[in-house]
């Protein structure tokens, strides 16, 4: 039983520190990386 | 004879001097700063109890938060005198106030422009010039970059706290300020960036301007140190935090089909608050091509006149607007 408890912890802890990098580095979608922004052309209706 | 008065301790009011300086038609600028003073801008060292320059046609006040006690003094005395007052505040409860001067501005004559910044100011222009393309324009959606100067970072750091009012379906929605974290990709160079809600007067301008709107929502650019310190996050690792940016997202449709139009700008922080600013003062001066004066009264600055036009003086100014065209 002391054993279970154990490697529960251990497992415990391997997930929190691996949710604990992932929270810290960001894993969210990419953002973009192309500009796309032109200058806009007042003359322009778009 | 146009004499503007600037006031504000930041580096915007030294921006908004230089930019009215080289104004045609202004002959000359007093800023209440200390410093050299030169044939266009003089400087002196103001008090309040030494009251307004006797030659002051117009008074800018450039605080970017609720304004200090000599300079509401400086904003009531001119309104008095029946001077014309253009403001950059964001605090709602100033923009309230100005707002609710109207009455009295319109019978001393005075012309109050209000909101006249980045955000408010220009974003306000951006969506309305962006809602002109639109059929029926429902939503906007305004994200800030930076912040000017030391007491713009205070006034950022108010603002990332309390509650923050925005509008929904045509009704106040009331959420917590530095909630709503969303990815906004600025103009190049600031880039892409969280922002968070923050407490604004935006709402409230946009409402004047684009009453149809049925959506308005504000978010600054900050990361979670950023909510205690006001300090804005930094552009590509640079440790200058001077880059101000605006980021305006126009909904509607057009046509059988919804549309999402993006529209920014970016320059330095101080400069594009002091082309705005100086913008507005040009404008209740009647110095503007294309734009008549605004009655006597309070309104916002997108309400000063076609957003095109105030877009073309501002370029002249060196703001560039800048749409998103897509990856």
């Amino acid at each position: 039983m002391k054993r279970i408890v154990k490697r529960a912890a251990a497992v415990l802890g391997v997930v929190s520190f691996v949710a604990a990098v992932f929270r810290l580095r960001g894993r969210g979608g990419k953002p973009p990386t192309g500009n796309g922004w032109r200058e806009l052309d007042l003359t322009d209706p778009q | 004879m146009t004499v503007p008065f600037v006031l504000g301790p930041g580096p915007v009011a030294d921006h908004v001097a230089r930019q009215l300086a080289a104004t045609g038609g202004i002959d000359r600028v007093v800023l209440a700063q200390s410093g050299e003073t030169d044939d266009r801008i003089v400087r002196v060292d103001w008090r309040v109890d030494s009251g307004l320059p006797d030659d002051a046609t117009v008074v800018v006040s450039t605080s970017p938060g609720r304004p200090g006690r000599d300079e509401r003094a400086a904003v009531a005395a001119a309104l008095d005198a029946g001077l014309s007052v253009v403001s950059a505040s964001d605090d709602h409860a100033t923009v309230e106030r100005l707002f609710d001067l109207d009455v009295d501005a319109a019978t001393a004559g005075s012309r109050v422009v209000v909101g006249a910044g980045l955000a408010p100011g220009l974003s306000e222009v951006l969506a309305s010039y962006a809602a002109s393309a639109l059929d029926n324009a429902a939503e906007v959606h305004v994200a800030r970059f930076g912040a000017a100067s030391a007491p713009c970072r205070r006034a950022l750091r108010r603002a990332a706290w309390g509650r923050v009012s925005e509008v929904d379906a045509g009704s106040d929605n009331v959420a917590r300020a530095g909630t709503g974290r969303r990815l906004v990709a600025f103009p190049p160079p600031v880039g892409t960036h969280d922002c968070r809600r923050v407490v604004s007067a935006i709402p409230t301008l946009v409402a004047r301007v684009l009453p149809q709107i049925e959506r308005v929502t504000v978010r600054q650019a900050m990361t979670r140190p950023g909510r205690l310190t006001g300090r804005p996050p930094l552009v590509g690792g640079s440790r200058r935090a001077s880059f101000g940016a605006v980021h305006v997202e126009v909904r509607g449709t057009r046509g059988a089909g919804t549309e999402i139009l993006t529209i920014g700008a970016v320059d330095h922080h101080a400069a594009i608050t002091g082309a705005v600013l100086a913008c507005g003062v040009a404008v209740v001066s009647g110095l503007v091509r294309g734009i008549d004066p605004p009655s006597a009264g309070a309104a916002g600055f997108a309400e000063m006149g076609p957003p095109s036009a105030l877009l073309a003086d501002l370029r002249r100014r060196g703001v560039r607007a800048a749409r998103f065209a897509g990856i």
